[in-house]
């Protein structure tokens, strides 16, 4: 009797690319082949082109609630479906998000005490580690590079803040998500601004 | 005008005669008709089982195809149904097996509806336990590398 697994790599590769992330991304502990599969960068532009088209995924900021929503905005005639709600780490609590920023999809969060980045696509959530304590007035931008050979994409956030000793100077922090370790930051802050 | 028929041999030695425009679905098929004119097509690794359904798949759309005058897009919307519910009738070892014909034999749609199945079955999982029921799936992982990609924190962007 044959199985999944029996079938040929680009054949297995087909079917799985047809799977919505959020399922593969729950799914990667399956086997060690489907683990090394999805996070092969091929095999992700595989599954994000042919599912691109029909998933559509809006961001919704109401209450201090974050929330995805599928289905063109334009087309929805006065209900609109809400698929996916960023709750807290632990899973208890509601988080109150002010702002958000997105970059390709990926959300930026900042709240009182913390930061997080939300894929909705997979539902992940990564909390991001101060290098120094947050502040209420920090700011945060989600962009990223792209490596020489233009094929990936690395994340970064930039974190603007005001120095503890002297809140005229406005100093600037950039973290590189990609990075296993993500307890430190790429660029040491640097003076953005000093008002006289 | 009588039709042209070619003849299939399945791996058990069963003979199926089919239209030769109802085989060409088959790319491979197609190939060896021209190249083999006259001569029984022996596919030694499909089962008589797989091979009847794959030649009911072929009837069904060749039939449609040729449709013409009335065959509208109300035909092609009828046809998707019948490929949604010609898939939904077969199990899952099945499947895979049907899966493997239409790769061998190259026949695009087949191989388009078949991996569609397979990919819903999946999705529709609640979790890699009943993946891994479903389809045969051995765990070759350790309970602790299992809890260390858990806890990995890795984007798949």
């Amino acid at each position: 009797m044959k199985t999944i697994s029996d079938l040929p790599n680009d054949l297995e590769s087909e079917i799985l690319s047809r799977v919505p992330a959020k399922s593969l991304w729950e799914l990667k502990t399956t086997c060690k082949r489907w683990y090394a599969l999805f996070k092969d960068q091929k095999f992700a532009e595989k599954n994000k082109k042919r599912l691109g088209e029909s998933v559509r995924e809006s961001m919704l900021l109401s209450d201090l609630k974050v929330y995805a929503i599928t289905g063109d905005l334009l087309q929805t005639n006065g209900s609109i479906e809400l698929t996916g709600k960023l709750t807290s780490l632990k899973g208890s609590k509601d988080l109150n998000i002010s702002e958000i920023s997105q970059c390709d999809g990926l959300m930026l969060c900042p709240m009182k005490s913390e930061l997080v980045v939300w894929n909705p696509c997979t539902g992940q959530i990564r909390k991001i580690e101060p290098t120094t304590c947050y502040c209420y007035d920090d700011a945060y931008a989600l962009g990223y590079t792209t490596s020489s050979s233009g094929d990936h994409r690395s994340y970064r956030i930039l974190r603007r803040y005001y120095s503890q000793n002297d809140k005229k100077v406005v100093l600037g922090e950039i973290y590189d998500l990609s990075s296993d370790s993500f307890g430190g930051f790429l660029m040491p802050p640097f003076l953005l601004l000093a008002t006289p | 005008m009588s039709k042209k028929m070619i003849v299939l041999k399945s791996s058990e030695g069963v003979s199926f005669v089919v239209e030769e425009a109802v085989a060409r679905q088959s790319k491979i098929i197609s190939f060896l008709v021209e190249e083999f004119p006259d001569r029984e097509l022996p596919l030694t690794n499909m089962t008589s089982e797989i091979l009847r359904k794959t030649i009911e798949y072929c009837k069904k759309h060749v039939v449609e195809d040729d449709g013409g005058g009335d065959s509208s897009s109300s035909s092609s919307g009828d046809l998707k149904e019948w490929d949604v519910k010609f898939v939904a009738e077969i199990d899952q070892p099945r499947l895979m097996d049907l899966l493997m014909a239409a790769n061998y034999l190259d026949i695009p749609s087949l191989l388009d509806v078949t991996c569609q199945k397979v990919a819903d079955t999946i999705a529709a999982c609640n979790d890699e336990k009943e993946i891994r029921a479903t389809f045969n799936i051995e765990n070759d992982f350790t309970e602790e590398e299992v809890e260390a990609i858990r806890m990995e924190n890795q984007y798949p962007i």
